[in-house]
């Protein structure tokens, strides 16, 4: 079983690996979004407080989960590839990030949609929106640093550690910033207090967070794809797949 | 005196790495107590590269290097404390004077001895420099003050990167003869140059060549 | 031990020599706080309230400015290697720096602050609260600041993208830092914001030497 795993270290194996999961993921995603899209928007009630505007939540509740759990996934793969010096691991750590930046802005332009109806603005400073702010800086932080370097394995090494001390870090903030966000709320209900769980509202919002996963593994894998091949560039089996391709 | 000494570096194919191309074809050699090797070759040829690959500041490589049959990644600590590198960028602080410098880094790991740094800095004709700040220093002095650590600070392995670099001639045969003099007590030296070097006994040649790469062809073209 | 100390006494030496330069962010500091007077409002008691927040992010500021002056030179004159080369672990490297960056802009702005303060109208309980909270939070951000300047040492622009990777990492220490003082001006207790800020310094010198070697090694590769 070990040696699966090892074998994943290879670049020409991990990108054969992904071709062949990828039709199912692809699949996948797309039946998990249609049946929980149709759940959350055709076959669950309304909250009686805020009528449909709560259906936001069956895309901002995935987003904003998915947003860190991506940096988890960036953050450990990064302390792989730092330790144990595996190529693959940054390769997976570097075609994460994109993805984990997209979804924390997904989270925080649904989040302010959100509030306009229910709240009257588009922006508050709350707990879980300026968490999520600072998220992304981190994301955008890290993107810019792995940019900055000419050489690749030194971008890779160094932005490694840059996730770490975020992953470090980012407990500490939360727990900062809605600490300091008690301070100033004081007993105003918060924004985004989620709705008493209707059972189909559960089963909608729980498809869509594994719709949402299976959407970041899918394009998590074709970014990977996508890196592999302008990482080994110079070597055989790319060169010949891009010939081969080409005189096709 | 000559001292006993069975050190040995050994190089076993390595070829240094940059942006994931190699600079250099592989390269292998070993050094014994009392031998000197120069490597050779154009500008950007990697000589730079090499050198701080030996002394495991870059892992930007492929290949072993050994010292005394320990691999030099794993062993950095007592590596270090018998090899010393003077680079292009000499280490030193300008704003400091000469002896601040030269005493800050023997102090790191030898005793301390003003003596042995005047008489170096004397040798070296630039006795009369002793409190001045480096700043104010020619890059001939500044060189010859970097140089002046192989005699306040004895180890067993030299790695200079292009030292007869700004140095007059009398510095370069005071170098030279410096050179001989370490080798003679068992010592070892790896230095750089794109000139040739005629003074030290003994100096091996090894001229790094450029490394074969495949490119890719684009399609089309036969 | 020792050789910690030669470490910092010589960093703060060479710090020093550059005659004016360590100065300068202390300078920034009393400028930057300056102008919110004149771009918000002189008003005594809307500058009383405003005043921890001012502090704080201007004394934040002038941190990220000072590191440069720590780390650049030594680098680009081929210290730092010569340091790894002679045997001294990165991690005292980043303890010695940090140290020393505390003492020559941390310190001094410590002892500023309350002037500050004062032209801010804030109240001597509020002052001397401002100083303890910047006390215990400029060494974290010394040492936060240096696996930022580790990280980013040999880049074209490593100075904007410093700005950008460590003031995230900030974020915690300013917000203990603001609440303990706007916990004093208002006559609440601020025992608990120090105590925060106490052990975010000790969980920070523990872990940053560690990050800033390995980033610093990865700069000098």
């Amino acid at each position: 079983m070990w040696t699966w795993f090892f074998q994943l270290a290879s670049p020409k194996w991990f990108y054969q690996f992904a071709d062949k999961l990828l039709p199912w993921f692809r699949w996948i995603t797309l039946v998990l979004f249609l049946v929980g899209l149709t759940l959350g928007l055709l076959f669950s009630p309304l909250d009686y407080q805020q009528g449909n505007t709560v259906r936001i939540m069956y895309i901002h509740v995935p987003a904003a989960f998915l947003s860190m759990f991506v940096y988890v996934v960036m953050a450990i793969s990064g302390g792989i590839g730092f330790i144990w010096r595996i190529k693959m691991a940054h390769v997976v750590s570097v075609s994460c990030a994109p993805i984990g930046a997209i979804f924390t802005f997904l989270a925080l332009i649904t989040g302010s949609l959100w509030g306009k109806p229910t709240w009257g603005t588009y922006w508050e400073w709350d707990a879980r929106m300026t968490s999520e702010l600072i998220l992304l800086f981190l994301y955008l932080g890290f993107m810019a640093l792995h940019n900055a370097f000419d050489d690749r394995k030194t971008a890779d090494r160094a932005a490694a550690i840059l996730a770490l001390v975020g992953i470090v870090n980012i407990p500490i903030i939360h727990f900062s910033v809605y600490w300091w966000n008690s301070l100033h709320q004081g007993a105003t209900i918060s924004k985004f207090e989620k709705p008493s769980m209707d059972a189909d509202m559960l089963k909608a919002l729980l498809t869509m967070i594994v719709a949402f996963q299976m959407y970041f593994f899918t394009v998590l894998l074709q970014r990977i794809k996508a890196e592999i091949l302008q990482r080994e560039k110079l070597s055989g089996w790319v060169k010949s797949r891009v010939t081969n391709l080409s005189s096709n | 005196m000559i001292k006993e000494s069975s050190n040995s570096l050994k190089v076993e194919n390595l070829s240094v790495f940059r942006s994931e191309l190699p600079l250099f074809e592989a390269i292998s050699f070993e050094l014994n107590a009392g031998d000197a090797i120069q490597i050779g070759g154009t500008n950007g040829s990697g000589k730079t590269s090499f050198l701080r690959c030996l002394c495991d500041l870059s892992r930007r490589y492929e290949g072993n290097i050994w010292w005394n049959n320990d691999d030099i990644s794993e062993h950095a600590e007592s590596y270090y404390a018998q090899i010393l590198y003077i680079g292009h960028s000499l280490g030193l602080k300008p704003k400091l004077t000469v002896q601040q410098n030269l005493s800050f880094y023997q102090e790191l790991r030898f005793d301390k001895n003003e003596l042995v740094i005047e008489k170096a800095l004397n040798q070296l004709k630039i006795g009369a420099y002793f409190d001045e700040m480096v700043g104010n220093l020619s890059a001939g002095q500044k060189r010859r003050v970097a140089l002046a650590r192989i005699l306040c600070e004895p180890v067993d392995l030299w790695i200079l990167d292009e030292p007869m670099v700004a140095l007059d001639r009398e510095g370069q045969s005071w170098l030279e003869n410096a050179c001989n003099r370490h080798l003679d007590s068992g010592g070892m030296i790896v230095l750089t140059s794109h000139q040739a070097i005629e003074g030290i006994n003994g100096l091996k040649m090894l001229e790094l060549q450029d490394a074969n790469l495949d490119i890719p062809q684009l399609v089309g073209e036969n | 031990m020792s050789q910690l100390s030669s470490l910092i006494k010589r960093e703060i030496s060479v710090v020093l020599k550059s005659q004016s330069e360590f100065v300068y962010p202390l300078a920034f500091f009393v400028i930057v706080t300056s102008l919110f007077p004149l771009a918000v409002t002189p008003d005594p008691v809307q500058l009383a309230f405003l005043a921890p927040g001012i502090i704080w992010v201007a004394a934040l500021l002038s941190i990220l400015l000072s590191l440069n002056s720590f780390y650049q030179a030594d680098f680009e004159e081929g210290g730092l290697e010569q340091l790894l080369l002679a045997g001294v672990s990165g991690a005292n490297i980043v303890i010695a720096k940090s140290v020393a960056n505390w003492i020559v802009t941390g310190l001094p702005l410590v002892i500023v602050a309350p002037l500050i303060g004062v032209l801010f109208n804030m109240d001597w309980q509020a002052n001397w609260v401002a100083m303890l909270s910047l006390f215990l939070g400029t060494p974290t951000l010394c040492f936060i600041g240096s696996i930022g300047m580790c990280l980013t040492l040999g880049l074209r622009n490593g100075g904007v993208l410093l700005t950008l990777l460590v003031l995230p990492l900030f974020i915690p220490v300013l917000i203990f830092g603001t609440s303990a003082v706007q916990a004093a001006s208002t006559a609440l207790n601020y025992n608990g914001q120090l105590a925060i800020l106490g052990a975010l310094l000790i969980l920070t010198i523990m872990l940053a030497p560690f990050a800033g070697s390995a980033a610093m090694k990865i700069s000098i590769d």
